[in-house]
């Protein structure tokens, strides 16, 4: 199998399977839908605090499915053929993770857009925000992978990816609000925060991928 | 070098003997470095008596750094050589590495208070700790998930050398936030700015937290390789009896 | 003394941190030291087992 084509089996896979992108999009709008709730309606409020939650809802619906990217290969000894395959691991993690984020997370930045709005943004501000999470949407993807490879078919792993992944996610976090917030201060560092984003989302394309696979590689010693 | 300590008789020999001596430094440090920084180093001009807090405060984040440090090393030599001691080394450190990110975290809070007005602010350094603090709790949480040892210990070592490239940006966050907190004044290229008088009680504490961190670590993996054996021959006692029982 | 304890005002910062310090790393060194022992008392009583059997 060539890396594209397990690219393209990937991306059908991970679209049909678990609800495809329904679950983390849900996801994405209730913690949107909520955070008002508890923030109160203050306009000017919300909206300082827009870019954050935004963020944030997006970093928390890319743990949401991470269990999935990898569990299920080790349950089923799909992790065996990849193996085999003369692909490799770390190619086999990199598509898995880029098709789930094609399949799964396309929402994600839309979703910024739409909320941005909701928080009271301008659109530019949220087309910015935007931007930001579609830079950093693959990272934090790549990142979720990587704590699903290490935590795959074992108990509470959800709550062991939340845990391992919040951490390595954090500059993504910080430099895809960042973007968003610029934009809506008008501060000039707009072009800067969304350019460490993709540098971050880079450099976890690099890393992550290898990370996933050792961690697979050593499921099947 | 590494095969050479990677002998857990050699190691342990080799550790019995530097442990008295490990203790004995710890105590004489701590024992020179308390009263220094407690009642002989002068209060300071704008923060008055609070500034004692800072001789466990900077040792305490130093020592959550250099533990982790010192995790993801020993982590990564595990991941290369599979050399046992390097896992052990990685287990010991990583409570301790803990306790030390929770205490600076605490100790800010209480030196903050006072000087900033606030039991907690979101600048840079302590939010790195903060991150770090959860880096070694994702450790922890992961390591006591998986219940065979040999990927326990290779998935524990691939995620804290994940961790270890964290800690760079932990260390230059300092330049990416700017807010209250004053810029990292003891190490710097030009040289440290901070006063004599209170710089010596400082080293004095770091040094002895380290001293005591070696000792805490050294005698932890001891007694690992112990538990080991220990394991080792209730295993085979138990198949003893077994087989004599079936007989 | 009574100087000296008050901090100048800030005894309830200081004492705290050098009084939790002491927690954490008496701790540390605490369960170092008992699991030290638990562990060479159970490695003695082993080998006495064995030794009888």
């Amino acid at each position: 199998m060539s890396a594209m084509a397990l690219f393209a089996r990937e991306v059908r896979l991970a679209w049909a399977g678990g609800g495809g992108p329904a679950g983390p999009a849900a996801f994405n709008l209730a913690a949107l839908a909520l955070a008002p709730l508890a923030i109160g309606p203050d306009a000017e409020t919300l909206a300082a605090a827009g870019p954050g939650i935004i963020t944030f809802a997006a970093l928390l619906a890319t743990l949401q499915p991470a269990e999935r990217i990898f569990g299920e290969d080790v349950a089923d000894g799909t992790l065996e053929l990849y193996a085999l395959s003369g692909v490799g691991l770390a190619i086999a993690s990199l598509m898995k993770a880029l098709a789930f984020t094609l399949a799964v997370f396309w929402p994600l930045p839309a979703l910024a857009f739409l909320g941005g709005l909701a928080y009271g943004l301008e659109p530019v501000s949220a087309l910015v925000l935007s931007a930001g999470l579609l830079l950093a949407a693959p990272g934090l993807a790549l990142v979720a992978a990587f704590a699903g490879a290490l935590a795959a078919g074992l108990k509470r792993a959800g709550l062991l990816i939340a845990l391992i992944a919040a951490p390595l996610q954090v500059p993504l976090l910080v430099f895809a609000a960042g973007a968003g917030r610029a934009a809506m201060d008008g501060t000039p560092t707009v072009l800067p925060n969304l350019m460490m984003a993709a540098a971050f989302t880079l450099a976890a394309l690099v890393l992550a991928p290898l990370g996933a696979a050792a961690a697979l590689r050593a499921r099947l010693e | 070098m590494w095969s050479y300590f990677a002998n857990p008789e050699r190691f342990d020999r080799l550790a019995a003997a530097m442990l008295p001596w490990t203790w004995g430094l710890t105590v004489l440090l701590f024992a020179i470095g308390l009263p220094w920084a407690l009642v002989f180093s002068p209060a300071d001009y704008q923060q008055s008596e609070t500034v004692r807090i800072m001789y466990v405060h900077v040792p305490a984040a130093w020592l959550a750094m250099a533990a982790y440090a010192g995790l993801g090393v020993s982590s990564f030599v595990y991941f290369i050589w599979r050399h046992n001691l390097a896992d052990l080394a990685a287990r010991a450190l990583a409570p301790a590495g803990a306790v030390f990110a929770f205490l600076c975290l605490v100790t800010g809070a209480l030196w903050g208070r006072p000087m900033w007005g606030a039991w907690w602010v979101w600048d840079a350094r302590l939010t790195s700790m903060l991150v770090l603090f959860l880096l070694y709790l994702g450790y922890m949480a992961l390591r006591g998930a998986i219940e065979d040892e040999k990927l326990r210990a290779r998935a524990g070592s691939i995620l804290a050398m994940a961790g270890l490239i964290n800690l760079p940006i932990i260390k230059f966050s300092v330049d990416w936030w700017n807010t209250l907190h004053q810029p990292a004044s003891v190490i710097r290229f030009d040289g440290p700015t901070i006063h004599a008088s209170k710089l010596w009680p400082l080293s004095i504490m770091a040094l002895a937290f380290t001293v005591l961190l070696t000792a805490l670590v050294l005698t932890t993996m001891r007694t690992m390789i112990v538990e080991r054996r220990l394991e080792r021959l209730e295993r085979q006692r138990e198949s003893r009896l077994e087989a004599e029982a079936a007989l | 003394m009574t100087e000296w304890l008050g901090m100048d005002g800030y005894a309830a910062f200081v004492w705290p941190a050098y009084l939790l310090t002491l927690v954490c790393v008496g701790g540390l060194v605490l369960h170092a030291v008992l699991r030290r022992r638990a562990t060479a008392k159970r490695l003695a009583e082993l080998e006495q087992v064995e030794g009888e059997a």
